[in-house]
């Protein structure tokens, strides 16, 4: 009896066929089609075999079907979804009626079902409008060989989402896209979910939906974004969807993705080598001691230890400047790079777990990841020039969703001959992002971004091919900054000193609320001008903004008072160092300063 | 404010000697540790003691002691002594970094805003 038991398996099929499972399957025009024909009296024949049911249309098309909608075969031309298929499955309920009967118009809870599932069927086509309106006979029966299909809607187990390891899930995707919908998570995103015959989630900020099948495979699940794109929001929305049942998935895939596995004789070579440069001493080191450290980083490399490698690179290039007796060799430096060295290998012989792992481990080159909405409020823009002959200029965003701070930065080595970095230029220049906005602009919008590329750091990218909207930037004084905003002056003096080994202290910002100017005055021998400014509370804090011939103008003009904000509360977004609060630009109603560029 | 700053100051001398010392032995080497040295590290124990640093005082009574050890022991123990030796030299170097940090004293994180921003442009310069 082979022919009925796929008989009962295609009827299992039928009823997980919603219009929205269809329609997902398909498209909405194939789908209506597929009525369309059915109400112009196109018919089904059904003959069950074992692997197939063999689905004979009155207009002669011959459609093979299974207990799957992902697997058929049809005779005509199409080789993806047809509209026979969907005949195929819609018209059975039709030929179902024929053998049940008219027998179950009244069961209670399949009209509920019935209600439920045409609810959920937002637009839905005339036909299932009407035919509950229909007083013909055979309609009606339709209607009710409809519902009793519908009530026997299968039990549906999409338990895999989160039970299974979420490792064994991606296994099948690369590493570097899993990655990628990793970073995602940290915006904040809307979820809604419903579950039907697939189990839908909606991410309202991105617009998109994915629905999963009770098939426990991420590459099943259905998407209306094709491609890779298609590939990231179904990782993303998985992702999200069990941290959204509390799932904490970080650590396994830290370890996924970056398996930070390296033969342990690599971390015994970087240990002799450090011990055995203490034991001899500098005064007595052999020159060849220094390529040592060249193979060092040679072999951290291969080892998938980017750190270590940078380090070893270092303590290469210190040693050089040592047998060369160079002015620049520091002993400080070297001895900084070594201890680092011999943290680092304790803490990897150690198990700190894999997360801390990877961190430790590092990165061998800074990665950016698509982001497929992000939105900016623009604070400023600050001009630099680094001792070791760096120009540029960094722009600073802040980002709601996550309370980050976003840079953009142009930069150039200004000591070749000939290259030169103009300040006033580059600020005046189109931006890379929207041919008719110049980063003057961008300076001081509210940007809205869609798949723009973004670094863990925040720092957004060039490239890629983002679609940027302006969208009206709400006064300052109204928008939300979180934990940018400090409440007093006082709050920056009270908060604790950062303390980092590994890597450059990020520096700090802040937005500050000031109430007024009290006094500006031009520092001689610091080379600086200094604002004091006092809040509502009548606390008052110095700003300083050094001298750099290339902002003199902007100095002098700022000296004399010109364009500072009015009379009423304004806001200050500044960096926090330890000696002192610089300024970058003042912030009101609409306005914008930033200081040492709008001279 | 005054018995703070008088405090920081006297704080930032002990790191300075201490920096002395390290960068000295990196120079002489780990295997001219000499009773000198042992001496230095228990007059530095003890300042960081009178200043309340316990964590600085066992690092530097640890060292000096393991230096000793080292000092003395027959070649064959001498290797997991020097190793020892080391691990807590490089961790006195590392304290002394975060110290000097957190105090506020003269450091060179200006260089690593530099390679920050160094960085940046490379990648920029990539994309």
């Amino acid at each position: 009896m082979s022919g009925s038991d796929m008989q009962a398996r295609f009827a299992r099929l039928v009823a997980l066929g919603t219009e929205d499972y269809l329609i997902r399957y398909a498209n909405k025009g194939l789908y209506n089609r597929a009525l369309k024909d059915m109400e112009k009296g196109v018919s089904v024949h059904y003959d069950f075999t074992e692997n197939e049911v063999i689905c004979t249309l009155s207009d002669d098309t011959i459609c093979k079907l299974t207990d799957s909608i992902e697997s058929f075969a049809c005779s005509c031309p199409s080789d993806k979804i047809c509209k026979h298929v969907l005949i195929g499955i819609l018209d059975y309920r039709r030929f179902a009626s024929h053998k049940v009967g008219v027998n179950s118009e009244n069961e209670q809870d399949a009209d509920a079902k019935h209600g439920e599932s045409s609810a959920a069927n937002d637009g839905a086509p005339a036909d299932s409008g009407s035919d509950k309106e229909s007083e013909t006979f055979g309609l009606d029966a339709a209607a009710a060989a409809d519902r009793s299909v519908e009530a026997e809607l299968p039990v549906l187990d999409f338990g895999w989402l989160t039970e299974r390891e979420i490792s064994e899930l991606v296994s099948p995707f690369s590493p570097s896209r899993v990655e990628e919908a990793a970073f995602r998570l940290r915006y904040v995103e809307e979820l809604e979910v419903r579950e039907g015959s697939l189990l839908v989630v909606q991410m309202k900020r991105s617009g998109v939906e994915v629905a999963f099948t009770d098939t426990p495979e991420i590459a099943r699940a259905l998407c209306a974004v094709s491609g890779t794109d298609g590939e990231m929001y179904k990782l993303e929305a998985l992702l999200r969807y069990r941290a959204s049942k509390g799932l904490n998935d970080s650590d396994a895939l830290a370890a996924k993705l970056s398996k930070v596995e390296f033969p342990p004789e690599t971390l015994g070579e970087f240990r002799d080598s450090i011990g055995e440069l203490l034991r001899n001493g500098l005064a007595r080191l052999p020159h060849s001691f220094a390529d040592r450290f060249e193979l060092l980083a040679i072999a951290a490399r291969s080892s998938g230890l980017p750190n270590l490698e940078r380090e070893a690179r270092g303590i290469h290039g210190e040693l050089e400047l040592f047998f060369a007796r160079h002015v620049r060799f520091s002993a400080r430096v070297l001895l900084s790079r070594l201890s680092r060295v011999s943290l680092m290998l304790d803490a990897l012989e150690s198990e700190i777990g894999p997360a801390r792992r990877a961190q430790l481990a590092g990165r061998f080159r800074g990665k950016y990841y698509t982001v497929p909405r992000l939105d900016l409020y623009a604070l400023g823009a600050e001009p630099w020039e680094t001792r070791s002959g760096y120009r540029g200029i960094t722009y600073y965003f802040y980002c709601g969703e996550d309370g980050g701070l976003y840079t953009y930065s142009q930069a150039r080595p200004a000591y070749y001959e000939g290259s030169e970095f103009d300040f006033s230029r580059h600020y005046r220049e189109r931006s890379p992002w929207k041919p008719d906005l110049s980063m003057k602009d961008a300076s001081s919008s509210m940007l809205s971004f869609r798949a723009v590329k973004v670094s863990g750091e925040g720092r957004l990218s060039s490239g890629g091919s983002p679609v940027l909207t302006l969208t009206v930037r709400p006064a300052a004084e109204s928008f939300d900054f979180w934990n940018l905003r400090a409440s007093s002056f006082a709050e920056l003096a009270s908060e604790p000193v950062q303390v980092g080994l590994f890597g450059g202290l990020p520096r700090r910002f802040k937005l500050l609320r000031a109430a007024g100017i009290v006094d500006s005055v031009y520092d001689r021998v610091a080379q600086a001008l200094k604002f004091t400014v006092a809040d509502a509370a009548g606390d008052r804090l110095e700003l300083i903004l050094p001298y750099h011939a290339d902002w003199s103008t902007a100095i002098t003009r700022l000296e004399s008072g010109r364009g500072l904000p009015n009379g009423d509360e304004f806001h200050i977004f500044a960096s926090i160092s330890e000696d002192g609060v610089y300024p970058i630009s003042f912030l009101q109603g609409n306005r914008q300063l930033n200081l040492k560029l709008d001279g | 404010m005054n018995g703070n700053n008088a405090g920081r100051i006297e704080l930032n001398r002990l790191l300075s000697r201490v920096e002395d010392w390290t960068e000295d032995l990196l120079l002489r080497g780990g295997s001219q540790f000499a009773v000198e040295d042992a001496k230095r590290l228990e007059a530095l124990a003890d300042e960081a003691q009178r200043l309340g640093m316990e964590l600085l005082e066992d690092l530097l009574r640890k060292l000096g002691r393991s230096g000793e050890r080292s000092r003395l022991a027959a070649s064959d123990v001498e290797q997991a002594e020097a190793s020892k030796v080391a691990s807590l030299f490089f961790r006195l170097c590392s304290y002394t970094e975060l110290a000097r940090q957190s105090v506020g004293g003269s450091s060179e994180s200006a260089d690593a805003d530099e390679a920050a921003e160094a960085a940046s442009a490379e990648e920029q310069a990539d994309v």
